[in-house]
């Protein structure tokens, strides 16, 4: 599998502006029958090139977060910065991978992931290439020419993860991109964003349920808990940038950041 | 517009799997002439079994001529007089047309104009409303006044008729689009235009299709009733001068004519669904079997 337009490196910047900052973000949605605090004064600075995996219960607020980083939703108070700039409006900057997979239903795999090329007007023949290449990584080549509806639900997200990964974006903003998968192809999928974020040197933020795919692919696991949506802890994970499927979840230090894991979120299980 | 026409291969493939998982000696590929015959085939046995109903009633002498005209007379009738319905078919089929197709392109760009501006939206609706519930026959002599003899005013009613479920079927459409799906155009910093043409648009083709389908044998009514209101010619012209003589089997042939022209509109509207959405789910040929067998 080539590396292709991968270049090491891409967005590494000189600065050391955080490329996201969060602090004291709240994000609250008033309806006539009540009001929900989906985010609860949030704090997060993440690095450039740094990978976080977001974990938490259904309904913590971890999508909402994404959201609010991509400029898509507006917070209530505090302040979200982008490369030390405060947002206003949707960033163009980022590759999304929305929760659901979001593909044109009249579009095939292909033209769903050039989309992406199309929009931002890209030189097309370097994106075909790289459609080539994201096409060939995530195992659809016999299934370029399909419908969405054609599709299963683990193969409509992979498209989706390749329509984020076509323009090589700076900061890269995925919730749950891998929920659908079966085991293996997660497998190979994890160990695919590891070498895509180490060759790129993007910034990733991480949504997932998984406690060993969180902490296998991030520096650091932002643990959240529900009502209202907050952050409970953020843990380190003191590993190699370079992970081994294997060797990498046999290491004492990911067993400790995975039952750490565990505990916070067991935790929270038992007292609501 | 490549983008809307699945590969024809994958489509042919799907309807033949369907077809072996149900009938297991039906023949691999289809050819579309005994396509169209398996789906058509009970509408036809039913105006076969009307046919020989309304030949059966006025042979027998059951239903006088002038109130019910024999299917031979009728049909003699339209052989006889060719010309002159040909003449006439063709002014009513010309204003029809026209009204539909202007009626499409006013009906979307105000569809577009509305979900673009709330402040429009709350403006153009009520008078859109306003004109839809006017009952057409009674404003049509008005047009008359104002626009003459011609084929203004006919084809004013026609586009009237149709403009309603065109906006209608437009407006729902364009909002029918996933709001995620509009987030993602917004995270790729897609214009408003990109965004409509690769987005919006397609997306609620769909709908559009179906308010179309309403609005094209709507667009005959509109013309027809243009036609009683004043002038002389087309096919409603033909209708009052028949009526007028009690001459049914001249009314029944002119009706046939003007169903045949819905129909007609309508069987195209149909194809261009067949070309534009394949991919909607209410034109998928069989279903999810057909993803299982292509796999
Ligand atoms: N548009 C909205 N309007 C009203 N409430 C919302 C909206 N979006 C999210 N919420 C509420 O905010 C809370 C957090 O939602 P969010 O989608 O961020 O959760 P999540 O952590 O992503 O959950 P999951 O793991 O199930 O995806 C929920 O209680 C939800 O009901
Ligand atoms: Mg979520």
């Amino acid at each position: 599998m080539s590396t292709g337009t991968l270049s090491p490196g891409t967005h590494e910047t000189t600065t050391s502006t955080p490329a996201v900052s969060v602090r004291d973000a709240s994000v609250t949605f008033s309806s006539r029958r009540n009001t929900v605090t989906a985010l609860s004064n949030a704090n997060l600075e993440v690095t450039q090139g740094e990978f976080i995996s977001i974990v938490g219960p259904s309904g913590c607020g971890k999508s909402t977060l994404l959201k609010v980083v991509s400029g898509l939703s507006s917070y209530s108070s505090g302040e979200v910065e982008i490369n030390g700039s405060p947002i206003d409006g949707p960033r163009p900057d980022i590759g999304y991978v929305f929760q659901r997979p979001a593909l044109l239903e009249w579009r095939n795999v292909r033209q769903n992931i050039m989309l992406q090329a199309e929009m931002r007007g890209l030189d097309m023949q370097a994106a075909n290439a790289r459609c080539d290449e994201l096409i060939e990584m995530v195992g659809l080549q016999d299934f370029e020419k399909s419908l969405p509806h054609e599709l299963s639900g683990g193969m409509q997200q992979r498209v989706a993860v390749c329509r984020a990964l076509l323009h090589d974006p700076a900061i890269l903003l995925m919730d749950e991109p891998l929920g659908a998968l079966d085991a293996l192809t997660r497998e190979k999928m994890n160990v695919e964003l590891n070498r895509i974020w180490r060759a790129t040197g993007t910034t990733v933020l991480f949504v997932t349920h998984s406690v060993a795919e969180a902490v296998y692919l991030a520096n650091r696991v932002v643990i959240m808990s529900p009502r209202p949506g907050r952050i409970v802890e953020i843990q380190e994970v003191d590993l190699p940038a370079e992970r081994e499927y294997g060797a990498t979840m046999a290491d004492p230090e990911f067993n400790r950041v995975a039952n750490r894991v565990r505990d916070l979120l067991g935790a929270r299980g038992t007292q609501e | 517009m490549t983008q809307l026409t699945r590969d024809s291969t994958t489509s042919s493939t799907d309807a033949s799997a369907g077809a072996l998982a149900r009938r297991s000696p039906a023949p691999r590929a289809e050819s579309g002439v005994l396509r169209l015959w398996r789906s058509s085939w009970r509408a036809l046995a039913f105006l076969a079994v009307a046919a020989v109903a309304w030949w059966l009633v006025t042979a027998r002498g059951w239903v006088q001529p002038y109130i019910l005209p024999s299917p031979g007379e009728t049909f003699g009738n339209l052989v006889e007089y060719t010309p002159y319905f040909l003449q006439h078919t063709w002014i009513t089929t010309y204003e029809t047309v026209l009204g539909f197709l202007i009626a499409v392109v006013l009906g979307e760009l105000v569809a577009i104009l509305m979900v673009r501006s709330k402040n429009l939206e709350l403006t153009i609706y009520p008078i859109i409303l306003v004109a839809q519930v006017i009952p057409k026959i009674a404003i049509a002599p008005l047009f008359v006044v104002w626009l003459g003899f011609g084929m203004g005013p006919k084809i004013t009613v026609a586009v009237l008729m149709a403009f309603f479920p065109i906006v209608i079927s437009g407006l729902a459409g364009l909002r029918s689009v996933d709001p995620e799906i509009l987030d993602l155009a917004k995270t790729m910093g897609a214009s408003k235009i990109k965004t409509f043409a690769k987005i919006q648009f397609p997306a609620s083709l769909p709908q559009l299709l179906s308010g179309m389908k309403v609005a094209a044998t709507l667009a005959v009514t509109g013309a027809v009733v243009g036609e009683f209101v004043g002038g002389n010619e087309g096919l409603g012209y033909v209708i009052l001068r028949a009526n007028g003589n009690m001459d049914t089997a001249t009314l029944f042939a002119a009706l046939l004519i003007m169903s045949a022209i819905g129909i007609v509109l309508f069987a195209i509207i149909q194809l261009a669904e067949n070309l534009l959405i394949p991919w909607h789910a209410s034109r998928r040929s069989d279903g999810s079997s057909a993803v299982v067998a292509q796999a």
